[in-house]
């Protein structure tokens, strides 16, 4: 059994945010969730400034502390380590949200769904098909595209990413592209000290 | 490392500080009656003042759920909360809650009536008495789950709950059976004015090493005490949380005498205090930006 993992390659994202676009389209999420997306941050004071690009996802941590806070079971790790929800049992206490340390989970409000993103009152055909699978009240998160794992593929983001900066593998394959690149570059979790053992790495 | 200062962030596509706003003023009133139900009924309980008790079971048995069902995305399947008692405070807190509401209703109806006696009745109260504290604490235990929230993740916030819900539970005490319990009973008076004051005191050193130990824990950690203490809400927690609630509170209770206007006005005061902080470590909770290093 794989155990999936991705990692980003920080000198490779050039903060287009390709993968954001494709998480959108791969999963008809609504306004304000974004289960991907790339931030900046300005570094250093005029006339040395620079930007740098940071990819975030959920981070399907090995103790993940979403999972451990949900009081009704509604998150799960799969035997492949990939943590999901489900949303017959989640009762939208929101505890995940607030325990998740990386601020990936997110809850669906009827608003957006109802309303859509262009017209108000009026969802366009892509909205249409895409919100069936999502029901309002629940939180919800990144599932690396699981449905498109099953088949073989990639996740959305990193079959988009232009420059190749999200590399999605096993991370118990040692030859495996992501896990070679851990191994040889230094691969790191973010915020490692909260020990939520994250399956997402970044190299600089 | 250096030392880098992150701005505050919303939904923008910007590495930063960004606000909890998932839990809100719902769950903040749910708390606030929680805890000052139960240290209501936990404080009633010793003097047997069935009338505290009774109001203390309302808050925590009617009030708090009504506030925690506005909250909940589906309120019809909250009794899943109780399928996590393994790892979740939530969960854990259900079941004290739900201990309480049986036991607890079944302790007063027992108290004033006297149906049970012997065993049965010491039962009653145990269980009563034990599920009451869980449900005084558990929801500190709540917060201080969110490793990324420094001004929620620390060890300090049962202790803020349990110290916060029995300084309710003595003012309501005061409230409640000024013209009762206490009416012959000066000594008592005195006890519990006294207990009081101890108690505003103890709010006062806990909120300090509160404040310290969130600015001295991470930078958003800091980030959020300087929202409390100098930016976006020091205008409600200063005046409101440290003046109102502690210094005037401790004040009153120190010097005030014991009419029952007095009485009342300390307990406005710490009650005020007590609903503000509830609603403001909501509001200041900040999470540290996803990567806590710059990369160069």
């Amino acid at each position: 059994m794989p155990r999936w993992g991705m990692l980003f390659d920080l000198k490779r994202c050039i903060g287009c945010n390709a993968c954001a676009v494709a998480c959108k389209q791969e999963n008809t999420t609504p306004t304000g969730v974004h289960f991907t997306k790339t931030v900046s941050e300005e570094i250093g004071t005029y006339p040395n400034v620079t930007r740098a690009y940071v990819p975030l996802i959920c981070n399907h941590c090995e103790d993940a502390p979403c999972e451990r806070a949900c009081p009704t079971g509604a998150t799960y790790t799969r035997e492949d380590g990939i943590v999901m929800v489900d949303e017959n049992k989640c009762i939208g206490c929101k505890a995940c949200a607030t325990a998740c340390p990386y601020k990936n989970r997110f809850v669906l409000k009827k608003a957006p769904i109802k309303e859509g993103y262009y017209t108000k009152g009026n969802i366009t055909p892509f909205e249409k098909q895409g919100y069936v699978r999502w029901v309002t009240g629940t939180a919800v998160k990144c599932t690396f595209c699981h449905e498109r794992v099953s088949e073989g593929k990639e996740p959305a983001c990193a079959a988009t990413c232009p420059t190749e900066a999200r590399v999605f593998g096993d991370l118990d394959d040692p030859n495996s592209k992501i896990r070679r690149l851990i191994q040889a570059r230094k691969g790191y979790q973010p915020h490692a000290e909260f020990n939520t053992r994250p399956k997402v790495f970044y190299v600089d | 490392m250096q030392g880098k200062t992150f701005p505050i962030v919303n939904e923008e596509f910007v590495l930063g500080f960004r606000p909890q706003s998932e839990w809100g003023w719902k769950i903040a009133i749910a708390f606030f009656f929680g805890e000052l139900g139960s240290g209501l009924f936990f404080v009633s309980a010793f003097y047997d003042f069935t009338l505290g008790m009774a109001i203390g079971w309302v808050l925590v048995s009617v009030c708090k759920p009504a506030a925690l069902f506005m909250h909940l995305g589906h309120p019809e399947r909250a009794w899943r909360a109780i399928m996590g008692l393994g790892h979740s405070w939530i969960s854990r807190g259900l079941l004290a809650s739900v201990l309480f509401t049986g036991f607890g209703g079944a302790h007063i109806i027992n108290l004033h009536y006297g149906i049970v006696t012997g065993g049965l009745a010491q039962l009653l109260m145990i269980v009563a008495m034990v599920s009451c504290v869980v449900v005084m604490i558990y929801l500190g235990f709540v917060l201080s789950y969110s490793p990324s929230i420094s001004l929620w993740g620390s060890g300090i916030m049962p202790v803020i709950s349990l110290t916060y819900a029995l300084l309710g539970g003595v003012t309501l005490v005061l409230i409640f059976g000024y013209h009762t319990l206490l009416a012959d009973n000066p000594q008592l008076l005195s006890t519990l004015k006294s207990l009081e004051l101890g108690l505003v005191l103890l709010c006062g050193v806990i909120m300090l090493s509160f404040l310290h130990g969130a600015a001295y824990a991470s930078e958003a950690g800091k980030a959020s005490v300087a929202l409390l203490l100098k930016h976006d809400f020091a205008k409600w927690f200063v005046p409101f949380v440290l003046l109102v609630g502690i210094a005037v509170t401790a004040l009153l209770a120190y010097m005030g005498p014991t009419s029952f206007t007095a009485i009342l006005a300390v307990a406005v005061a710490e009650l005020i205090g007590d609903f503000a902080l509830k609603i403001l470590l909501f509001k200041a909770g900040l999470y540290e930006p996803a990567i806590g290093h710059s990369r160069f």
